[in-house]
């Protein structure tokens, strides 16, 4: 199931899933998921005409929103299209880090296998198609455990900081998240998704290639973490939570 | 005068005001005992909220005052005990709540209700002699039924009581649906076509009652096979002034002969159409999918059964149909297929006439009785079934309560996580007693395949190993 995200200054589209389940149906909890080791996987073919050059115009594709931790994309200075793994470190201190793919690398207008890999107090491999780039840190993540996630946006919550929406442009598939920190797997992932519902993977969000209802995308992974459309009523309160 | 400590800021403030506004009167006080009833008249017996024992009704008193069938001398001793501070030992399952959380009794939620709360004053004005018209009343006519769900008594079916009075209990520990403790409790169902007093002042009564009725539901037994039930519609449709405030509920198995199927819509349709009543609601039953539904309820034809949902959901185009699940250990292997099915129900009848915002809604509660039959039998590996089918419930859930959406509320999706945090609940002798009643899970259904000719192993291949086990335990 390909999700097509038509974000302009008219149509706000993303998806989410909140760090807790309101009806507490969770067997995994995305508070519990930023806490150690994780792993983000998409495909994903961005359209890159609205994408701007800084945090405040950059596409969320796959976000967890506060200070961003995720895989977004962005234009350098000179117009250059990047693939960003992002995230904040040092809680009282907050620093951000991150290591980007650019369109030197590689084509970033056809469709990407992208994948993010976190390993606590360690790295955070960004891999879209066969580059890898990888940074190194030791401190902690700044608390995430408040975080949402989201699909298509940087942050489409509408309380926590002031750079909200970041909505995507283009199209995203594949979607699976997972709690243990993959690496050498990746590379079969794209080919058969299906070997990565195995519980030593500690599947956290595997996205459903065909259910789905007018509001939600079933979630394989066993654990309820359906995919929320995000929708708002007049009051601009997100209805979903 | 009794206050609860460590009331969070963000309860409910009308659960709030009207905890104080009781407690003001008496730890014990319950708007419910004035205001609420549910008249079994095929026993002759009674209880204001489900939580108290049902008491039997005085022949004498009824037949000098027939709204002492609600009025009965014995509940005014216990509103005596509310009125005077006191707290009646027969709803001591709210005091086990109050004295053990910080959370609200169901005496204070029946307390707010619609039904309740606006006869406050009138009641804690009242002496507690005096006799009070219930507005929330629940009435059994008789136990006439073409069922016999297994988790069913003689008291509330015929055809139970055919096979007790044939082939006697059934063999477990308890001795499952004996007639002796129907005996020794004076609940010895009165047939339908004999005299039954209690029927007989119900309707000396109903002109009075039905004029301050808020809610009336009627059950049984099947109450498409009670004559009474037919009355009270007709009653209804004749009145020429007629209680437009009335909330009108039916329960039926919907596995009646096709003729009181179409009788029933008929009715509905000529009161909905009229505007006879504020709403109408038909309460159904169904505890799972297909032939292991139709063994759970046997008489159950489970395809003509979907498709009588559908014919009343067709025709009667603002009623609601709520379906009640009784969610017992062999509902477990195929719930999800009924949870998938109501969704489609959903989808097809939604409509903002009706009279509530869903079409239909699964109200899945917990079978407690007979306690061979509930989930707590099951081995732990259907936990993660059950937590999975509430998962499902979510899936398919509206984004918010409002008619517009299509999907399951909050409130159907707890009622299934309710069974799945009660299953993986532990408490001190569990182990034991979930032994004991394995035990008679095994004998029960190895009788009742005898009996009824059914078979166990065929119609359950998920759960024959377990049920193999179960025929080897030896206690």
């Amino acid at each position: 199931m390909k999700l097509t995200f038509k974000n302009d200054m008219e149509i706000r589209d993303s998806y989410y899933i909140p760090n807790q389940h309101k009806n507490a149906v969770g067997l995994f909890n995305l508070s519990d998921l930023v806490q150690d080791d994780f792993t983000m996987l998409c495909t994903a073919k961005p359209e890159w005409e609205l994408c701007g050059t800084d945090h405040w115009s950059a596409y969320g594709i796959l976000s967890i929103n506060g200070m961003d931790l995720g895989i977004y994309c962005i234009k350098d200075k000179n117009g250059r299209k990047c693939l960003r793994a992002e995230f904040w470190i040092n809680n009282d201190n907050p620093q951000v880090k991150y290591t980007e793919i650019s369109s030197d690398d590689l084509n970033l207008d056809d469709e990407l296998n992208l994948t993010l890999i976190f390993k606590k107090n360690q790295y955070i491999k960004l891999i879209c198609n066969d580059v890898e780039k990888k940074i190194e840190f030791t401190e902690d993540l700044i608390d995430y455990t408040t975080s949402w996630l989201w699909v298509g946006a940087a942050n489409h919550r509408w309380n926590v900081d002031g750079a909200l929406w970041r909505g995507y442009k283009g199209e995203v598939s594949n979607i699976s998240i997972y709690g243990t920190a993959l690496d050498r797997q990746v590379s079969s992932y794209f080919e058969n998704r299906k070997l990565f519902q195995d519980s030593k993977y500690k599947p956290f969000f595997i996205m459903s290639d065909d259910k789905r209802t007018p509001y939600k995308i079933f979630d394989e992974s066993g654990n309820g973490n359906h995919l929320c459309l995000n929708m708002y009523n007049l009051a601009e309160r997100n209805l979903m939570y | 005068m009794a206050k609860r400590k460590n009331r969070p800021t963000y309860d409910n403030p009308i659960y709030v005001d009207m905890e104080n506004k009781l407690n003001e009167v008496g730890p014990g006080m319950c708007l419910a005992k004035w205001t609420q009833v549910t008249l079994q008249l095929q026993t002759g017996h009674n209880h204001s909220c489900h939580h108290p024992r049902t008491h039997k009704i005085s022949e004498n008193e009824i037949k000098r005052n027939p709204s002492a069938l609600h009025n009965t001398q014995y509940k005014k001793l216990r509103r005596r005990e509310m009125l005077t501070g006191k707290r009646p030992e027969e709803c001591d399952y709210c005091w086990g709540v109050e004295d053990t959380s910080d959370r609200f009794s169901d005496r204070i939620f029946k307390s707010a209700e619609s039904w309740s709360k606006p006869h406050f004053e009138q009641i804690t004005t009242s002496d507690w002699r005096d006799d009070i018209n219930p507005r929330y009343v629940e009435v059994a006519f008789s136990n006439a039924c073409n069922f016999k769900c297994s988790y069913c008594a003689p008291a509330f079916s015929t055809t139970w009581m055919q096979e007790i009075q044939k082939h006697g209990a059934y063999p477990t520990t308890d001795k499952f649906n004996s007639l002796e403790h129907n005996k020794a409790e004076s609940k010895m169902p009165i047939l339908q076509k004999e005299h039954n007093p209690y029927t007989e002042a119900f309707w000396k009564w109903w002109p009075e009652l039905y004029r301050d009725l808020h809610t009336f539901r009627i059950t049984g037994g099947e109450p498409l096979l009670a004559k009474d039930t037919w009355k009270v519609l007709d009653y209804i449709i004749d009145e020429p002034n007629p209680n437009k405030n009335l909330n009108l509920a039916i329960n039926s198995n919907l596995g009646v002969p096709d003729e009181l199927i179409d009788k029933l819509i008929e009715k509905l349709k000529r009161i909905e159409d009229e505007d006879r009543v504020k709403e109408m609601v038909i309460f159904t039953s169904v505890d799972t999918w297909g032939e292991q539904a139709e063994y759970i309820r046997n008489g159950l034809e489970f395809n003509r059964f979907w498709d009588n949902m559908n014919k009343v959901l067709s025709a009667l185009d603002r009623s609601i149909v709520t379906i009640m699940s009784t969610y017992n250990s062999l509902s477990v292997p195929n719930y999800q297929k009924l949870i998938h099915n109501v969704y489609d129900l959903k989808e097809t009848y939604a409509s903002t006439d009706r009279y509530w915002k869903s079409a239909t809604f699964l109200d899945s509660s917990y079978l407690r009785f007979p306690q061979h039959q509930t989930v707590q039998v099951l081995p732990d590996v259907w936990n993660s079934e059950i937590l999975r089918q509430a998962q499902l419930l979510d899936f398919l859930a509206v984004p918010q309560f409002e008619s517009h959406f299509i999907g399951y509320s909050d409130i159907e999706i707890q009622k299934v996580k309710r069974i799945y945090d009660w299953k993986t609940a532990t408490w001190e002798g569990k182990e034991q007693q979930v032994r004991q009643q394995r035990y008679n899970f095994g004998k029960y259904f190895q009788e009742h395949d005898k009996r009824r000719g059914t078979d166990f192993r065929k119609v359950f291949p998920e759960l024959a190993d377990f049920y193999n086990d179960c025929l080897e335990i030896k206690l």
